[in-house]
């Protein structure tokens, strides 16, 4: 598992000295609407000729129409829906229930010295532990359903969300805490007004974390062991050399990612009013 | 008052009967040591001081980086507490920050998530409870000092200068017995400045709280005071002490007459005592 990313949050723009306003905006790089578009059909057509002009095998390498009538194929399939179901309950429970977790003993880290010096070496250690291996143990506390495939990816979407958590709770301004203080606030008043909110971008770059992890956890749950789900469904398809089917369900469980991402994002565009634009590129 | 002759040192301590009601912050014996960091010797930065500073008085406190006049202001303020000695606002002693005070920091620390007017309210409501009454005169302070239409701005939408003048708006809203500045126009170009030092004067001179006004800057402190107090570094000890008797407002006349020159050049010479 890749090691869990801090997302430093963007500084805002230091406003200019005088009594103008302005607000500087990310450079605009005119004719991507063309030039992304154009590229992914060359790419396409390249990989579409693959097959016929370099002789690879469709089992191998199936080419793009193949897997969007393999697509086609899966959305006219009740069975399908099923499977489907099955993994976006599994996502959405470890995303919200694992992330959620993380959020209040990340709370909790902050706010109680006690607490930290005691729970956090525990929680790194069992950090060390891949958490891979627990998976079939899962299995046997928990048996076959969604519960196992929840709580195992949960636990993957868990530490990367407190460390963050705990990093942003952490990132209030020295200076702004201070002028809190000066204003007599109390350690609740200085949290409410100043470690929440200085603790958001934090959160949400944790938030964008945790919803890649979400999926991977189902997914690698489900192939350990499973009797329904996208990720089971893939691993059937492989079994059976339907290596379109296969690529369609890659494309679907992509799309679940980009859909949570995009939820994430427009969440923390709400919540993070005060920050300029993000200048982000494509996130994990 | 009593008893000063303008422009000469002022006689410390004052007469006692005079103090009770007419200084509103007392120092008394007042020094302060940090720890040594690493090899170094304990940093002495403010030696054994007396000051008082009288209620409804402007006093700047100059001197340069190290002279132990933000760790003044800071004790002051609660934010700090002495080594030894005794700071007392309003004949309370100083235990923690108090509601008898406000600071203005360097830089303005408005709160990015919050509007300027929420800013503002900040504090008021951080003291006690924010009424109808408090938010009109929250509009109107903001109004003097020229931000009425960005009440509803983010601090990053405004320039340097703006944000410290909500900054004072805010610590104004509280109505500090004594208002406590630290350079509040430090990070500002001169221009910037001169002008908000301007401003800040026209709305001290509604309610005339005292101040204390930490720079290191003599223009400023002759612009603004009505005393300024001269501090030396190394270790951190006042050397001088001045009354300002220029009248108000402080017109470019004044502030270019001969009487202001003299101050300027005695404050300045405290300084050049020390060097040589």
């Amino acid at each position: 598992m890749a090691a869990p990313e801090l997302a430093a949050p963007v500084e805002d723009d230091p406003a200019p000295e005088g009594d103008v306003v302005a607000r500087v905006g990310p450079r605009r790089v005119r004719g991507h609407w063309i030039g992304i578009p154009a590229l992914g059909l060359a790419l396409l057509a390249l990989w579409q000729l693959a097959g016929p002009v370099f002789g690879v095998a469709s089992t191998l390498i199936p080419p793009p129409l193949e897997v969007v009538a393999a697509f086609g194929e899966l959305l006219t399939s009740p069975i399908f829906y099923r499977h489907l179901w099955v993994t976006v309950q599994e996502i959405v429970l470890a995303f919200v229930v694992g992330s959620a977790a993380a959020f209040l003993l990340g709370v909790a880290v902050v706010t109680s010295r006690v607490f930290e010096k005691t729970v956090m070496p525990y929680v790194v250690a069992l950090q060390i532990v891949p958490k891979i291996a627990l998976a079939p143990l899962f299995l046997i506390w928990l048996g076959y359903g969604i519960p196992s495939k929840a709580v195992f990816a949960g636990t993957i979407v868990f530490f990367p969300m407190l460390v963050n958590t705990v990093q942003g709770l952490k990132s209030l301004d020295p200076n702004h805490e201070e002028m809190l203080v000066s204003f007599g606030a109390s350690k609740r008043a200085i949290f409410w007004h100043g470690r929440l909110p200085s603790a958001a971008p934090f959160v949400f770059a944790g938030l964008d974390i945790a919803a890649v992890f979400a999926i991977t956890g189902a997914v690698v749950a489900e192939f350990i062991g499973a009797q329904a789900g996208l990720g089971y469904q893939l691993i059937q398809f492989n079994f059976q050399f339907f290596t379109a089917g296969t690529f369609a369900v890659i494309v679907l469980l992509s799309v679940l990612g980009w859909l949570l991402h995009m939820a994430v994002l427009l969440a923390e565009r709400t919540v993070t009013f005060w920050r300029p634009a993000p200048r982000r590129g494509a996130a994990a | 008052m009593t008893g000063v002759r303008n422009g000469d040192r002022v006689d410390l301590p004052v007469p006692a009967g005079t103090a009770g009601e007419s200084f509103s912050v007392r120092v008394s014996g007042v020094s302060k040591t940090f720890p040594a960091l690493r090899s170094g010797a304990p940093v002495v930065a403010l030696d054994t001081t007396n000051l008082q500073f009288e209620v409804g008085r402007f006093t700047s406190v100059v001197g340069p980086s190290g002279c132990g006049k933000t760790t003044l202001l800071r004790m002051i303020a609660g934010l700090e507490r002495p080594t030894s000695g005794a700071v007392t606002v309003a004949g309370e002693a100083v235990r923690g920050p108090s509601a008898r005070t406000a600071m203005v920091f360097q830089a303005a620390n408005l709160l990015p998530w919050k509007t300027v007017r929420q800013n503002v309210l900040l504090a008021a409501r951080l003291r006690g409870k924010v009424d109808d009454r408090l938010r009109e005169r929250a509009a109107r302070l903001l109004t003097t000092a020229g931000l009425g239409q960005f009440v509803d701005s983010l601090p990053h939408e405004l320039s340097g200068g703006m944000q410290q003048r909500a900054a004072i708006c805010r610590a104004l809203l509280v109505q500090p017995e004594v208002l406590l500045m630290d350079e509040p126009f430090g990070a500002l170009d001169a221009m910037t400045r001169e002008q908000m030092g301007n401003e800040l004067t026209r709305i001290w001179a509604q309610n005339r709280s005292t101040v204390v006004f930490v720079t290191h800057s003599i223009p400023e402190a002759v612009q603004l005071s009505d005393r300024v107090v001269v501090m030396s570094p190394r270790p951190g000890r006042v050397v001088g002490d001045l009354l300002v008797d220029l009248p108000r407002p402080r017109t470019p006349e004044v502030l270019e007459s001969e009487r202001a020159r003299e101050l300027h050049h005695r404050i300045r010479a405290h300084f050049t005592n020390l060097e040589s």
